[in-house]
């Protein structure tokens, strides 16, 4: 009986061997690994844009053959007589001959680093899936560190909507990933784009934000925090925008998100106030006026404290920001000057007037042009003040909000100030 | 099966330990999140003091018959149908929570491993492989669990440090805003995750000091309602209570969350993966392995090896009935406050009753 | 003549009678009672080793008349003929004191023979024609004398043999480097040596009908495992084979689940482990005519130290042994893990590596899984090569061969890099694991995992690992578990898995003997420990 067990065993073990690679086994070489996803409106009957550039090029010499006939253009677009397709999804994935050991053989220049597809439908997923009607390799999302949203896409309040919850739901993709906005612009162009710096460009986005905490004019959000904040404030969130030029890419300053769909945007340098209310400053570079000379000052240390102060039916808030920092520029032919108590006072001073303007004035934006709490001063008080929540949550961001007083105090230190006097 | 099948009480209580620790960890901050908002930490106290106490009342019951299993001893207090009446309900218990661990097992091993296999090759693979320890007796699961609830705490603990950086504990807030009565309704939604510890009603036989099977099981319960502490608290404290109520598995989110590429640590959740694969099996083969000896007990057959292959064929089939996670879950739901309350609260209680009646007292 | 039926009961009786501790319990060869008539005794000896020409018959005479016949049988090649000649037959034929010789008793001049006339160091005496073969067989020399039928034994062994060398297999940095040898005295010689206390027992026996292997159980007796003791010797004494070449053969005999691949006993050339081992309360079985020495029962624990863990200080034997244990875990699970990763989880991998690897694998003619066990058969094919060439010329080859063909293989584009770096380090591990049974046992686990891995991916590894695991967790030695260090069995069980500092080492693991458990006083334990407690410290020893 004992044998008999045993033998059954074998052969369904035996059995289950040539279905092997038949369930999950996939070649790492057929997978293409997605590193940046951009999502753009579409409208039926558009014509789907560029191709790489060699096929531009190929185009431009007016060769007949594959590329030439303008019809032949829009053969990306999935036939169909019913469907209406909204999504236009261009992926951008590394040529992995390039990652190989000693770079492949004959991979060579004239294999790009990176291949860029484009294709429509009616939601994402199935207009990546069914890229495999020209790609021979399996979409693997495993490794997107990017996603980029087209600005006429993220003002479709259900197009953003359904993309949110795409990201959520889909089990390979990390929470870390990178998302962007793109103002004045298509994802698409941006992903054609071939830049000085890094042909791939999810590494190089990723990069940049990484970089975050070196500098203050980079936004510091990824998927993580913006779905959070989604959640929690039922539709607000602030997005890192990028914008781009003939060859490189800028990530500074953020697209608004109000009510799942993108209002507004902010400038580069108001993410330096924005940054310090969300209390995740790393680094950074401020440059004050004092008494005619442009000192800069180079951040150490931002810390952010909020705090609520009821009287009767009145709400204040008040913003504690504290600052360390060093002197590392004056003006030469003074000697001297620096090195005194006086002076540095009136730095420090200058510089929490600066500060503190900076910060209201951007709060004041927030409160009366685009009436987004970004800053979590709502979330503050439903942690802190759950009673006084209760009474003043509803339109929160319309009502509440807008007519918070708010007030800023700044408290900046100077610790050293470089190597001479 | 071996002559000496004795377990000790420290291997009694990392047994208790493992068996708790099954599916029920994935969706607890959820579940807890859903009904209590920022204070379902609140829930898992709850949920634990419960199951401590009624692990005492089921070890105090056990700990009074030395070498009987619950179908022996009951048969002493309350006569042979009930003796028979309370093995078959605990029969179904067992088969019944086993069958929805492995399903949900094999729907999450889905979800994250293995997109394209089928449900049923996982599940028969597990069950296959749980059947080779279970046929050894209590003694490779006790050291089994020892082994891996070294590696799975240890390893669990550190998830968490990892992601020290991304708890924001304010998420804890407003702290007590959820009404008392929903607090207590929602400690059920707790049970699930605290199911296991029944099996001491077979353990009796297999310690090697029985004065200590109480104290062993009371620790091990106590031990495993500090790790759902430490784990609802973190992943609240990441997610958020709105997102955790929407994540279905937070615990596997959290493994994506970390990323130090410095490091060469990325998405670690195939990581947690392998470690939850562990405990679901230090679940599975218990209850697997109670049941059998129940079954077999029923049948008054000396011959062991036969019951757990049966069962199994019977749990495959059961696991089976689902369409969908949604009716899985709800099914769970369902079976856990009813049939689960009552098999850990209503039949030790009538057992323990009838003991005390009786003048039965506790060994040592 | 030979009264046969009568004494072949009773040696029936010794036959299946297994607590009997007699060590001619495995002879079943049946008495032969010897007569006074030498010539029918010599009859006898000669007729059963009839065309033996490596046999001597020495007949000599004492006496000048020569009255008194006596014959010295021996096997050439297994004595030491100089010996023979200069004490015994030197010794024999001097001149004898004529009053002995007048005294025309067989008896009298038998006694002086033994008692006077040979200068010998070990004799016995005999009265069985079959045990007096099995002595000329052995390497004694018998003396046979006519008119009386007492045999001589003579103990003048003395073959060739290799002199005590350092062992192949067990290489240490610092330690002893005596290793044991072919012949059975020598090898409890070096372990006597070690042990000068008289607890310390060697039973003997011999095991294999034809071959009459001469095998010695060690053990000290006031630490040693009763049970496992009992256990040992009615093993062995249950071996029923025609012979034993090599302790190899007992240890398949003797071991508690020949379907298991991991080694449940452990085999050293080290007369240092036999002795750390006894010290312990295991016991050594030691063979004639192998090098290698038993010694149950062993835990996968002890498969995993090295004495040299123990010589050198604790900080390198603890670091040591963690290597060991990485090593072996590497050996056993990576080639399935690159299957599983790269297969089934590419997501898993820092973004950059798995680039590499995608790139690495383009264009190459094989799936993942066939590349793999390709290169591990390479291996494999390549290793056995190694062992068979001679000398220096086979380790080279083993490793210039795995790197050539390997390179070859990738600049074929066969293979990827990643894939012989892979079976590289797994190679390379599994020579890190101190014991080579172990390290076999790990190629075919293996293999199994790579299976497991290609059906399911990191779900098959972790089941082919529980299965693993649960294997080794039923498995005993002699009733000892298998994993005994690695979980709770008894006091000091978990204490060794990395070395602890010398003063804490002061009683035996637990699980191997109950008895006797101090073995070390450390006053530097105290002094250490009432320096934490207290503060003030008076000796500065």
């Amino acid at each position: 009986m004992k044998n008999f067990k045993k033998l059954l065993i074998f052969l369904l073990i035996f059995l289950l061997l040539p279905l092997y690679g038949c369930w999950d086994l996939k070649e790492i070489q057929q997978r293409a690994f997605i590193f940046a996803i951009g999502y753009d409106k579409y409208e039926m009957g558009e014509p789907l844009a560029k191709e790489t550039k060699p096929q531009q090029e190929a185009e431009k010499k007016g060769e007949e053959g594959e590329v030439s006939k303008a019809g032949q253009k829009n053969h990306q677009i999935p036939e169909s007589a019913n469907e209406q397709y909204r999504w236009l999804v261009t992926i951008a994935f590394p040529n992995v001959k390039k990652f190989g050991a000693q770079g492949g053989g004959g991979g060579g220049d004239q294999e790009t680093a990176r291949f860029v597809v484009t294709t429509v439908g009616i939601r994402g997923h199935e207009a990546v899936r069914e890229l495999n009607t020209r790609l021979n390799k399996f979409v693997d999302f495993g490794h997107t560190q990017a996603v980029i949203i087209g600005e006429e896409y993220a003002k479709d309040k259900d197009l953003f909507k359904e993309l949110m919850d795409g990201l959520e739901r889909e089990k390979s993709m990390k929470r870390k990933v990178r998302m962007v906005v793109v103002k004045d612009g298509r994802a698409q162009d941006l992903m054609h784009l071939k830049t000085i710096f890094e042909p791939v460009y999810g590494s190089y986005i990723r990069g940049i934000f990484s970089m975050a905490s070196n500098n203050i004019l980079t936004p510091v959000e990824d998927v993580n925090t913006i779905l959070r904040e989604l959640h929690e404030s039922d539709g607000n969130t602030l997005i890192p925008k990028i914008t781009y030029g003939e060859n490189d890419f800028k990530i500074s300053g953020y697209a608004v998100i109000k009510d799942y769909h993108l209002i507004g945007w902010t400038e580069d340098i108001e993410t330096r106030p924005i940054r310090i209310l969300r209390n995740n400053v790393g680094a950074g570079i401020m440059t004050v006026d004092v008494q005619g000379i442009q000192v800069p000052f180079d951040i150490t240390l931002l810390k952010t404290s909020k705090k609520v102060v009821v009287e009767g039916d009145k709400i204040t808030m008040l913003v504690k920001i504290k600052s360390e920092g060093n002197i590392i520029g004056h003006s030469m032919g003074i000697i001297g000057e620096v090195f005194d108590t006086k002076y540095i006072e009136t730095v420090q001073k200058a510089l929490e007037e600066k500060i503190k303007k900076e910060v209201t004035d951007v709060i004041l934006k927030f409160q009366n042009q685009y009436k987004v709490d970004a800053f979590g001063f709502g979330d503050y008080i439903k942690k802190f003040k759950p009673d006084l929540w209760e009474k003043v949550k509803e339109d929160w961001d319309d009502k509440g909000f807008p007519n918070l007083d708010i007030r800023v105090e700044v408290n900046a230190k100077i610790r050293n100030i470089g190597l001479v006097r | 099966m071996g002559n000496n099948d004795k377990i000790s009480p420290y291997q009694c209580s990392v047994l208790v330990i493992m068996t708790l620790i099954g599916i029920g960890i994935l969706s607890l901050s959820s579940s807890v999140a859903d009904k209590a908002g920022p204070d379902g930490w609140i829930l898992i106290i709850g949920g634990g003091i419960a199951s401590l106490i009624s692990a005492w009342m089921i070890a105090t019951l056990c700990s009074m018959f030395p070498e009987d299993t619950v179908f022996e001893f009951s048969e002493k207090l309350l006569g042979k149908f009930f003796s028979y009446l309370i093995t078959v309900i605990l029969l179904i218990h067992f088969v019944t929570f086993d069958a929805f661990e492995i399903r949900v097992f094999g729907e999450v091993i889905k979800v994250f491993l293995l997109d394209r296999t089928p449900i049923e090759v996982i599940i028969i693979s597990f069950i296959i492989t749980s059947l080779y320890p279970v046929r050894h007796g209590i003694e490779p699961l006790a050291r089994l669990s020892e082994i891996f609830g070294f590696t799975v705490i240890i390893s669990g603990l550190l998830l968490y440090l990892a992601n020290i950086s991304n708890m924001d504990l304010t998420n804890l807030l407003p702290f007590l805003r959820t009404p008392p009565t929903k607090l207590l309704t929602g400690v059920f939604a707790t049970f699930l995750s605290y199911l296991g510890y029944e099996i001491t009603f077979i353990l009796a036989p297999h310690i090697s000091d029985v004065t200590k099977l109480r104290s062993s099981v009371i620790w091990g319960v106590f031990i495993v309602m500090i790790f759902y502490l430490t784990t609802v608290i973190v992943l609240l404290s990441v997610f958020g209570v709105i997102e955790n109520k929407h994540m279905i598995w937070p615990l596997l989110t959290l493994g994506k969350m970390v990323d130090f590429p410095g490091l060469f640590l990325e998405n670690l959740e195939s990581l947690v993966m392998t470690l939850w694969i562990l405990t679901v099996f230090t679940t599975f083969a218990p209850f697997l392995y109670t049941a059998s000896v129940l079954l077999a007990k029923l049948f008054n057959s000396k011959e062991f090896n036969y019951f757990p292959v049966a069962l199994s064929v019977v749990i495959y089939f059961l696991s089976l009935i689902p369409q969908n996670v949604v009716e899985l879950y709800k099914l769970i739901d369902l079976f856990s406050y009813y049939l689960g309350t009552f098999v850990v609260f209503v039949i030790p209680l009538i057992l323990l009753i009838a003991a005390k009646i009786r003048g039965y007292k506790m060994t040592g | 003549m030979r009264i046969i039926k009568r004494k072949r009961r009773s040696s029936d009786q010794a036959r299946y009678d297994s607590s009997n501790q007699n060590m001619n319990s495995m002879e079943i060869m049946e008495k032969v009672p010897s007569e006074k008539s030498l010539d029918s005794n010599l009859e006898y000896i000669k007729g059963k080793l009839k065309d033996c020409s490596d046999i001597v018959y020495r007949e000599f005479f004492i006496g000048e008349e020569k009255e008194w016949r006596l014959i010295l049988i021996y096997t050439d090649g297994l004595v030491d003929k100089s010996f023979i000649s200069d004490f015994i037959l030197k010794s024999l034929m001097f001149k004898w004191d004529d009053n002995i010789i007048k005294e025309k008793s067989a008896e009298k001049i038998y006694q002086n023979v033994k008692n006077k006339a040979v200068a010998v160091a070990d004799i016995s005496e005999i009265e069985d024609l079959n045990e007096a073969l099995l002595a000329v067989l052995s390497g004694d020399t018998v003396l046979i004398t006519d008119g009386t039928n007492k045999i001589l034994k003579l103990s003048t062994r003395g073959w060739p043999t290799r002199g005590v060398e350092e062992p192949n297999a067990d290489v240490l940095v610092r330690g002893p480097r005596d290793g044991f040898t072919e012949t059975l005295r020598f090898n409890t010689a070096l372990v006597r040596r070690r042990i000068r206390d008289p607890k310390l027992k060697m039973k003997a026996m011999k095991i294999g009908r034809r071959s009459q292997t001469d095998v010695v159980i060690a053990y000290i007796e006031d630490i040693v495992n009763r049970e496992v003791l009992q256990e040992v010797e009615k093993r062995l004494n249950s071996i029923d084979i025609d012979a034993v070449l090599d302790s190899g053969y007992i240890e398949q005999l003797i071991e508690d689940n020949w379907k298991s691949i991991f080694p449940q006993v452990q085999s050293t050339e080290r007369p240092d482990k036999v002795t750390a081992a006894l010290y312990e309360g295991r016991v050594a079985i030691l063979v004639d005519n192998t090098p290698f020495a038993l010694i149950v029962p062993v835990t996968l624990g002890t498969l995993f130290q090295s004495p040299e863990d123990y010589y050198e200080r604790w900080l390198i034997g603890t670091l040591t042994r963690i290597v060991r244990y990485g090593a072996s875990f590497l050996a056993i699970i990576l080639p399935s893990l690159y299957v599983a990763f790269t297969g089934f989880h590419p997501g898993i991998m820092p973004t950059q590596l798995t680039l590499f690897v995608a790139g690495t694998r383009e264009d190459l003619p094989f799936p993942i899984v066939i590349e793999v066990v390709m290169m591990e058969l390479a291996f494999e094919l390549l290793r056995e090569a190694g062992i068979r060439l001679p000398g220096p010329i086979g380790e080279a080859m083993g490793i210039v061969g795995g790197i050539i063909i390997g390179q070859a293989a990738v600049q074929a584009r066969i293979v990827s890099p990643l894939m012989v770096i892979v079976v590289a380090t797994t190679a390379i591990a599994s020579f890190a694991i101190p014991s080579y049974n172990l390290a076999i046992a790990y190629r075919i686990y293996r293999f199994i995992l790579i299976v497991f891995a290609a059906l399911l991916g990191l779900y098959g590894v972790v089941l082919g690992a529980i299965c693993i695991l649960t294997h080794l967790i039923c498995q005993k030695s002699f009733g000892i578990p298998y994993l005994a260090h690695f979980i709770t069995y008894a006091e000091g069980s978990k204490k060794d898995v990395i070395r602890a500092p010398m003063p804490s080492m002061h009683k035996r693991p637990g699980f191997y003997t109950q008895t006797n458990k101090v073995r070390m006083q450390d006053k530097r334990k105290e002094e250490f420990e009432s320096i934490e407690k207290g503060g003030g410290q008076d000796g500065q020893q």
